[in-house]
């Protein structure tokens, strides 16, 4: 045999390979099974006659190293089919039908050495499909003929089950079961948790205002989940990119996100998501509104009006206007500079040549609630000033800080 | 090592980790056992069923599934009438082809004295329907007059369709001149000595 054949030979088994690894992996999705360890001797039970019940009991000495939650619902299935190696049966008499068989059972739990027992209660249901809800979740499973159920959700817990323990079964059959030896199969699994984490953001107030680069957010969040968490985060959703608000720290039983807005956030109104993934893969998440505001207020002056001419006193009032965040109440300014040969005196430092002009600083322009307006009886002999034409520079801010001029 | 080998070498051991991790997640966890199942047997049971009403006015005694009578008890039946053993509703739509081998114990007031059985099954409104009825009557000859086991048997037609209310019935009538019956129902609780139906797969 060349190498060449050989290689197609081993590729086509590493192909088969690969499919029963699939095929397992697909059987396993609903089901995922945990440790037998040691003397599994096999099911302990009795003949008997169609019609009557038998006991069977076995155990699965389960041994405690399994890395898995204590609380996990232990289920059992169950699976009676025909012995086909036993003896010749017609294959329509020979099947196990729904109703066939009907189970009950109990999980033995001993104490000290064996002199005591508790015994917990299983539902075994053949009932298709079957809804088992428990405290990790819901798990609806196919239950195909002749396949069983077995389970207690509420004290049936992998801690509840150790070694020497026994399950007993009571396995009635109806009289018209054909008489042939059947297998019963026996397989211990657990639940998968399909229960999300629960997660509510409990800071959502914080959001009814506006954001802008540079900010600091802060997410605080509850996060409820029975199995343990494996990963937190937060995320903003922008159009040109997910920002990620990471997990700071926990304290009192809240998780806490932060997050310094970068600079390139574009102004708009963003789904901030915080998200928790349990052990089990499932996900929780809640959800709030980031609102960025990069605009600066709108300022337009109501008096005087524009070139108009006025005597000492200038009756200044000033509209200032931002939908979003709010405009600064303190942060309105005006300064006037004199107009000398249609120069502008300069914000700072002197004219350029032989002259020389006058400019006050910036001076705070207070709001009059009753009016809505920013206003003031600006006298310009206290301000020093000659008359004079003058230029009227007026500035205010956001609370964010976007500051705007008037134009 | 070449380029052909390192390939072959890697591909084989993808190969073995698959095959392990496949059997692991097949066949952990799974215990068997094994258990034979045997037709059941019907004992006759010499308590009275209550008449439903409207129905024939027959004699009506138990037929108890798997269990042997715990008392022995002795009906009396004479020629011109008949008896019926029924069991309780079998809560069944089909039962498989069977074989019903029927032994009872019985004595008879004169020797050669002939006893016609019948399996039927039995609706709700105690409307019978033959199964099976064995082709020649059981003739007592031998030790007429003691409680002996007689033995008979019948095969069904097929499979037997029922109602889930459907009982089982067997019916006994005396054919022959003047005769009388005595049927046993349970003998020194013995599951070999009672007198009972058992039901073999054909």
């Amino acid at each position: 045999m060349n190498h060449k054949t050989l290689t197609l030979i081993i590729t086509s088994i590493f192909i088969i390979g690969i499919m029963i690894v699939i095929t397992a992996g697909l059987v396993s999705a609903e089901e995922e099974y945990i440790g037998v360890i040691s003397n599994t001797t096999g099911i302990d039970i009795s003949n008997f006659i169609a019609g009557s019940t038998t006991t069977a009991n076995f155990s699965f000495d389960y041994e405690d190293i399994y890395d898995a939650d204590k609380h996990y619902p232990l289920i059992f299935k169950i699976n009676i089919s025909y012995l086909e190696d036993a003896e010749e049966c017609q294959l329509d008499d020979c099947s196990v039908w729904k109703n066939d068989f009907e189970i009950d059972g109990l999980l033995r739990r001993y104490y000290l050495f064996g002199a005591l027992h508790k015994d917990i209660k299983l539902k075994c249901s053949e009932e298709s499909p079957l809804t088992i809800n428990h405290q990790m979740g819901s798990n609806t499973l196919d239950v195909p003929e002749g396949i069983f159920y077995c389970y207690n959700t509420t004290e049936g817990t992998i801690e509840t089950l150790k070694k020497r323990n026994k399950i007993f079964l009571n396995i009635f059959s109806n009289p018209a079961l054909y008489p042939a030896t059947y297998k019963i199969t026996a397989q211990m699994f657990y639940a998968n948790d399909t229960y999300s984490p629960i997660v509510n953001i409990t800071n959502k107030n914080d959001f009814n205002v506006y954001y802008r680069e540079g900010n600091n957010i802060e997410v605080q969040a509850t996060i409820n989940e029975n199995m343990g968490l494996s990963n937190k985060w937060g995320t903003i959703f922008t159009p040109t990119q997910n920002i990620t608000v990471p997990f700071s720290h926990k304290t009192e039983g809240i998780y806490y996100f932060t997050k310094m807005l970068p600079n390139d956030i574009q102004e708009g109104n963003y789904i901030l998501k915080i998200t928790a993934e349990d052990t089990s893969g499932n996900i929780g998440n809640d959800s709030t509104t980031l609102k960025i505001d990069m605009t600066a207020p709108v300022i337009t002056l109501v008096s005087p009006e524009d070139k108009s001419v006025v005597s000492e006193i200038i009756p200044l009032k000033i509209n200032v206007t931002d939908e979003k965040s709010g405009t600064n109440q303190s942060s309105v300014y005006y300064r006037l500079r004199e107009i000398i040969s249609k120069q502008i005196c300069p914000e700072i430092g002197v004219p350029l040549g032989n002259y020389s002009c006058a400019r006050t600083d910036w001076i705070n322009l207070p709001y009059n609630p009753t009016t809505g307006f920013y206003e003031k009886e600006v006298n310009t002999t206290e301000l020093n000033l000659n008359s004079g034409e003058y230029w009227l520079d007026v500035k205010a801010k956001d609370i964010l800080g976007n500051e705007g001029f008037l134009e | 090592m070449n380029k052909k080998t390192a390939i072959v070498s890697i591909l084989f051991g993808i190969l073995l980790i698959g095959i392990v991790s496949a059997s692991f997640l097949t066949y952990f966890g799974k215990i068997t056992g094994s258990v034979e199942v045997k037709a059941p047997v019907f004992y006759l049971d010499g308590s009275v069923v209550p008449i439903p009403p409207n129905t024939p006015n027959l004699a009506y005694r138990y037929l108890s599934a798997n269990e042997v009578p715990d008392e022995e008890n002795v009906t009396y039946l004479f020629d011109g009438n008949r008896l019926i053993y029924v069991s309780e509703p079998l809560g069944l739509d089909y039962f498989y082809d069977s074989a019903f081998n029927i032994k009872i114990r019985v004595k008879t007031n004169e020797e050669g004295n002939l006893l016609q059985l019948r399996i039927t099954k039995i609706d709700k409104n105690m409307v019978e329907s033959e199964i099976c009825e064995p082709v020649n009557p059981i003739n007592i000859s031998s030790w007429y007059d003691e409680f002996r086991i007689r033995e008979t048997s019948c095969l069904s037609n097929g499979e037997i369709i029922l109602n889930p209310t459907d009982r089982i019935g067997l019916e006994i009538r005396g054919i022959g001149g003047t005769a009388e019956y005595w049927i046993k129902t349970a003998y020194e609780s013995s599951s070999t000595g009672s007198s009972r139906i058992e039901v073999s797969a054909i």
